[in-house]
């Protein structure tokens, strides 16, 4: 498959995955279980899917062990996130999460994959 | 998990819904008429299928949207920088902000807090996912691997849950 199709494919793929997901998650209840669902593996699963297709065993072996550190990084900002919801807006709060999560992500990278 | 699991359910867990305020003109609000959503009264779980009714494709659509972007921008910058860094952006929280935003416009800050905590639970299984990936990947199926992974991911994530649910639950905490 050539660059561009795996590309469009994952996005399809991720899209889907992403609205399915939330689709779950905004139909369970309490709030609390349905934020689960916030964390869901939908990007992940859907390229994984494609990109073992796509690519070798060793790149997504080594897609997983990033996920891994991604995903510390993402318990890391939903913590930092929690005290700042109420002071900021959920917006701010939205763009705080995802600052934190770049950099914690960042300094992953640096510690542990590079 | 989050700062009431240290020293007790806090103000914020004790009280009710919207406490931080959320439009008055909440969808949620005018169904029940009392502020509380809750169709499970205080159950673990519950499944309400009449909010995927009330589910705007707009709403969906831009989840769409926002999630194969971070699928092609996963990819481009796996091409890119290498599957490391590429991989990371698979655990990027696609569905978040827009859940958050959502949330509390429709239900209230205090709604969108709670989902902010369960969403803590669902990143430990995130990292469950990518571990199980990690290890079985090139020595199982592509779709067992994958479907192994998302078991890992309800297991830690649901287990988390359970757990600190419960325990809010036996202190009186409203879910």
């Amino acid at each position: 498959m050539s660059t561009p199709v795996v590309l469009v494919l994952k996005g399809l793929a991720g899209g889907t995955f992403v609205v399915v997901f939330a689709l779950i998650g905004s139909a369970v209840r309490p709030k609390r279980f349905a934020g689960l669902f916030s964390a869901a593996p939908s990007v992940a699963t859907a390229s994984l899917l494609i990109a073992a297709y796509s690519s070798g065993v060793h790149e997504i072996t080594h897609d997983a062990q990033a996920l891994i550190v991604g995903a510390v990084a993402m318990i890391a900002a939903a913590l930092l996130g929690l005290p700042l919801l109420g002071r900021l807006s959920a917006f701010r709060t939205t763009l705080c999460i995802t600052g934190f999560w770049a950099g914690v992500a960042a300094i992953g990278y640096v510690a542990v994959l590079r | 998990m989050t700062g009431p699991s240290a020293s007790g359910p806090s103000d914020r867990d004790r009280e009710g819904p919207n406490r931080s305020g959320g439009s008055s003109h909440s969808r949620s609000s005018r169904r029940s008429g009392s502020g509380s959503d809750t169709p499970c009264g205080n159950s673990l779980a519950a499944f309400d299928r009449g909010q995927l009714r009330e589910t705007h494709w707009q709403d969906l659509l831009i989840r769409f949207v926002f999630g194969a972007t971070v699928s092609v921008a996963a990819g481009t910058v796996g091409l890119t920088f290498g599957a490391h860094v590429g991989g990371m952006l698979l655990a990027f929280p696609a569905i978040l902000p827009a859940t958050l935003t959502l949330i509390a416009k429709e239900e209230g800050e205090q709604r969108s807090f709670h989902d902010l905590q369960g969403t803590v639970a669902g990143a430990c299984g995130l990292v469950g996912f990518g571990v199980v990936a990690a290890i079985t990947f090139g020595h199982l199926n592509v779709l067992v691997v994958l479907a192994l992974a998302l078991v890992a991911w309800c297991v830690v994530a649901g287990g988390l849950y359970l757990v600190w649910a419960t325990w809010l639950r036996r202190r009186g905490v409203t879910l």
